[in-house]
């Protein structure tokens, strides 16, 4: 055979087969090593498969988009006629998205059980009953100002037809409706009676809106909310009325942004997209003037899952506080003397982080880094076996001589 | 038991086949050096682990958090007032809460006076080193040695639950700034301060924060001293030690009498709490795969220096004659490496 002058740069100079000494324990020490081998490659598979989460801060760049609004509490004790939304923010005004947003009350009789269903909007007042009669100019209990009516054509007088505008017009003032005992429009409509018949029952409020990204407050609260020059404030006389009326709440589901399914994955089931959810507030004493308060700080986050899906939804932490209206110390708190005043309700502050999280599921090592890895396996049990296979050759040869191949 | 031997994958060859070289000896004795220094290295790398991170959002629904307070003000415990107001509307009386004790007042050795700590990321390991948690002592009662004049001091330390919400530290003089029936006269107004320890969550005396061991001393007596914080909860995990702290970001300012900014002398300490808590953990690979890398990487190290061995070799030979080779040495002393082949 002609001499190749590769030859002369090959790597691996083999021995020639004669030379070569093949021994029991040489062939013992190979079964092992390929059992060993199996067993890490299945370990190095075994942590390929496994998913690891690598999380991701970066700057939120959706400002802009609204934020979803999932809600769905449950006060035992609070009648749905009594009890009213109002979301506010920073920017001063109800900023909701009406169009998408929709809550329905649900009526629990005093026993728990569900009643009916009736859909609100937030910061409306109940449902409008129009009563047209040619001519009819409703009194307005002084809460306006009537004295021109006669002057005025028919079409600018000052009238109050229905129980809201009288209700609207207690609220312009800044007077006490209570349950519209004596007025006339509010007898005809049975508003009277339905508030009495349903004082004892309570009400569960479902439903979602979209928020703007900033600053607000979420707020339940008695009565229906008025504004005049003085701000933002509720209509209490009728909740007052009632000492029995309180807002023990069991918040059943609080999320802004999509909740993804539980089932989906470890990753989900671990965030803190819903730490309010069935969380119930019973506190021991009378809770009737009673202020609580959740500050949800609010961070974006998105999923992103091994297969490809994404998920954009939010994580929010939670610091719950309450306090009496009457203000300073309660036996819940010696040291602390609480401010005074203020609406009885539950309140969801809430604020957004600038930071969002994506939290990517990830397996612990690439496909090259796991081939990689099988390699080194494979290549250090053999370099092992090499080793221990010279060292029993050569202790052998050393006790017993040439005879023990 | 023959047929075993027909499995053996490591032919050996005898050793009167084997040649060997001193020039080759001393390759040899050179890749082992390398092989201990890499084998050292890895060893180093395996102990130290790798340090993991991951951004988690509290969801545990909280009401109040610990401040950790120590301090040393110059002014009598009497006219001291503490309170902690926040967005909630409460005012927490702190001064109910705290210790105090009438001190001659002193700047301890190795505090930094009217300067900033070098604030600079702990590391995993010196957090878990230094977190021995502890309680302050109870004060004790100095009320009768306080009509001493150098007992200008007071010693302010303790525990207090503030609530979990964006507010403010107030420790202001008796009749300055919150109502009360009398108010001390200015002169009795000194706000030089040191901070011994200022912290959140539980206490752990020995973890460095950014406001430990500083003081503030002037000599203009009525002054407003404004820290801000904004605290980040973090949680060190090593080995199944787990240490769960707040790190803070500080910054500070202050108003004399001279500034044009009025206001109530008094130090002011405004903290806010960040939603996200980072995990700092560390991570490590199995001790089993951990031996198999090293002896893979040990064994390809040998590997390539045999054939970087005969690559010289073999050059050697071409470039200047079959002479120079490495393995034809007069020398033919047995001795030889465990890998030689």
């Amino acid at each position: 055979m002609k001499k190749s002058p590769l030859l002369s740069i090959d790597a691996f100079g083999k021995t020639e087969e004669d030379v070569r000494v093949r021994t029991r324990t040489g062939g013992l020490i190979t079964v092992s090593c390929i059992i060993i081998t199996m067993l890490l490659l299945v370990s190095e598979w075994k942590q390929f498969s496994t998913i690891v989460t690598r999380p991701d801060l970066v700057v939120d760049r959706d400002r802009h988009l609204k934020l979803d609004l999932n809600l769905d509490v449950t006060f035992p004790s609070m009648p749905c006629n009594v009890l009213n939304l109002d979301i506010l923010d920073d920017s001063g005004e109800f900023q909701i998205n009406l169009l998408d947003s929709g809550f329905t009350k649900i009526r629990i009789s005093p026993e728990g059980k569900e009643l009916s269903k009736e859909k609100f909007q937030v910061g409306d007042k109940s449902s409008k009953q129009s009563f047209n009669e040619e001519g009819y100019c409703g009194p307005c209990y002084g809460a306006l100002d009537q004295s021109k009516n006669d002057e005025l054509p028919q079409d600018q007088k000052v009238c109050c037809q229905t129980c809201d505008d009288v209700r609207a017009a207690y609220g312009q003032k800044g007077w006490a409706f209570k349950d519209g005992k004596g007025v006339e429009q509010c007898e005809r409509e049975g508003y009277v009676e339905s508030i009495n018949a349903r004082i004892h029952e309570g009400c569960r409020v479902q439903g979602r809106a979209q928020l703007n990204r900033i600053q607000g407050t979420i707020h339940f609260g008695p009565g229906s909310s008025m504004r005049n020059i003085r701000g933002h404030f509720h209509d209490t006389s009728l909740y007052d009325a009632y000492p029995h009326l309180n807002f023990n709440h069991i918040i059943n589901t609080l999320t802004f942004g999509e909740k993804p399914k539980d089932g989906d994955s470890e990753l989900i089931g671990s965030a803190s997209i819903s730490p309010l959810d069935s969380r119930q507030v019973f506190p021991d004493r009378d809770t009737h003037f009673h202020e609580f308060s959740y500050f949800c700080k609010i961070i974006p986050t998105r999923f992103e899952f091994l297969d490809g899906k994404k998920v954009e939804t939010t994580q929010f932490s939670a610091t719950y506080h309450d306090r009496p209206l009457r203000g300073g110390r309660d036996e819940d708190h010696p040291n602390t003397v609480h401010s005074k005043g203020g609406v009885p309700g539950v309140f969801f502050n809430f604020e957004m982080s600038p930071l969002k999280v994506i939290n990517k599921e990830q397996h612990a090592t690439s496909w090259s880094g796991f081939l990689l890895n099988c390699i080194t396996s494979i290549g250090g049990v053999l370099a092992v076996g090499t080793v221990i296979d010279k060292i029993t050759y050569r202790a052998q040869k050393s006790i017993w001589g040439k005879k023990s191949s | 038991m023959a047929g075993l031997r027909t499995f053996d994958a490591f032919p050996k060859t005898d050793e009167q086949h084997v040649k060997t070289s001193s020039k080759g000896g001393l390759s040899s004795i050179l890749t082992y050096l390398f092989l201990l220094f890499i084998a050292w290295s890895e060893f180093g790398s395996f102990f130290g682990g790798y340090i993991d991170q991951q951004y988690v959002v509290d969801d545990q629904i909280k009401e109040t958090v610990t401040i950790n307070l120590d301090l040393y003000v110059n002014m009598a415990c009497k006219n001291i007032r503490i309170n902690a107001r926040d967005i909630t509307g409460d005012r927490g009386l702190i001064s109910e809460n705290i210790q105090m004790e009438g001190m001659p007042f002193y700047i301890p050795v190795g505090t930094r006076v009217n300067e900033m700590n070098n604030i600079v990321s702990p590391d995993l390991d010196e957090i878990l080193g230094e977190a021995i948690p502890a309680q302050f002592r109870e004060a004790i009662d100095t009320s009768e040695l306080t009509g001493r004049d150098d007992f200008n001091g007071c010693h302010i330390f303790g525990s207090v639950p503030v609530n979990k919400v964006k507010g403010e530290l107030h420790i202001t003089a008796h009749g300055w700034g919150y109502r009360s029936a009398s108010a001390i006269p200015k002169d009795q107004i000194n706000f030089n301060h040191v901070i011994n320890e200022l912290s959140f969550g539980d206490f752990y005396p020995y973890i460095d924060n950014p406001l430990d061991n500083t003081a503030k001393f002037s000599d203009e007596k009525i002054k407003a001293y404004y820290y801000f914080t904004s605290i980040v909860p973090t949680l060190y995990k090593k080995m199944g030690a787990e240490v769960d702290t707040n790190q803070y970001a500080l910054s500070e300012t202050e108003y004399g009498e001279s500034s044009k900014a009025t206001g109530v002398p008094g130090i002011f300490i405004r903290y806010q709490f960040e939603p996200m808590k980072i995990i700092i953990s560390d991570m490590r690979i199995g001790f089993f795969q951990f031996i198999i890398r090293l002896v893979a990487i040990l064994s390809f190290i040998v590997y390539t220096a045999s054939w970087i061995f005969r690559l010289v070799d073999k050059s050697l030979v071409l470039a200047l004659g079959p002479k120079w080779s490495l393995h034809y040495s007069k020398d033919q002393s047995p001795s030889h490496g465990l890998l030689d082949e």
